[in-house]
């Protein structure tokens, strides 16, 4: 077992601790943090794994603009958010859950098992990656472009709903 | 090695998933939607490191943008919803109807 390999058992721990902080805090400020921590330990692992520019991917748009989004959320309605207890539908949900997690498992495990990783792997610059992303996938690039306008357009509507009503339309 | 990675990734999954499906505070439901998110990218990279080729890392980085837009629309949304109503229960938004 490398050096390697330790680190990445303990970011699979640490990312695995994380979600459970999610699923089993009862504070939604306790469940953004666990979230924080997942995403932080889920960037290391793709360093590991030797995906650099990822990793610096999820560390600045996840761990970074994500959650700060979630935070100022979380941290505005925090008076009104109720304790999330768990009621009635426990049983009915873990019996989904479980079946969902067979159902993933039993066709990957014999992948997992005998699956390897590429021996002698050169970790790729973030130049090649740039150059198959503008080469190969220059249109679902386009298209993620386009996505993300929309979305722009749409945070943006939804922001400014209230004051379109208070003008009694006149900004139309 | 692949093995402790998949099923880390599996069950970052199904803690998600558990989350979506046992919650009912609409923020704590969609930090578990990011965790499904994060879950899948990482089994994206995992596929990109047993076959060396560098195409899933691309798509994992399509994914990384998708899911801000998703945040900035879903919280979006969110904010809408809670702005004027006093419970943000999600048993209780059940009208489309504002």
């Amino acid at each position: 077992m490398t050096l390697t390999d330790i680190l990445l058992v303990i970011g699979c721990l640490v990312s695995l601790a994380g979600a459970g902080i999610v699923l089993f805090a009862s504070n939604p400020t306790r469940s953004l943090l666990g979230l924080f921590l997942t995403s932080v330990s889920v960037g290391v692992i793709y360093l590991l794994l030797g995906g650099a520019f990822v990793a610096m991917a999820q560390i600045i748009v996840y761990a970074g603009a994500v959650l700060m989004l979630f935070l100022f959320v979380v941290r505005y309605f925090v008076k009104r958010l109720p304790r999330s207890r768990i009621r009635w539908q426990l049983g009915a949900g873990i019996v989904v859950v479980v079946i969902l997690f067979l159902q993933v498992l039993i066709p990957l495990l014999g992948w997992f098992s005998k699956g390897r990783f590429v021996e002698e792997y050169i970790p790729p610059d973030p130049g090649l990656l740039g150059k198959t992303i503008f080469e190969q996938y220059v249109y679902p690039f386009e298209l993620v472009s386009i996505l993300l306008l929309v979305a722009i357009v749409g945070a943006i509507y939804m922001a400014r709903g209230e004051s379109q009503s208070d003008d009694g339309g006149a900004g139309q | 090695m692949i093995f402790v990675l998949g099923i880390t990734a599996m069950l970052l999954f199904v803690f998600g998933m558990a989350g979506v499906l046992l919650k009912r505070n609409p923020l704590v439901m969609f930090m578990s939607i990011e965790l499904m998110l994060n879950a899948v990218n990482l089994g994206l990279m995992i596929i990109s490191r047993a076959s060396g080729h560098v195409d899933a890392q691309v798509l994992t980085i399509f994914l990384i943008t998708i899911a801000a837009a998703e945040v900035a629309v879903g919280l979006g949304i969110i904010v809408t919803l809670f702005s004027d109503r006093d419970d943000v229960d999600v048993d209780n938004i059940n009208l489309l109807k504002g």
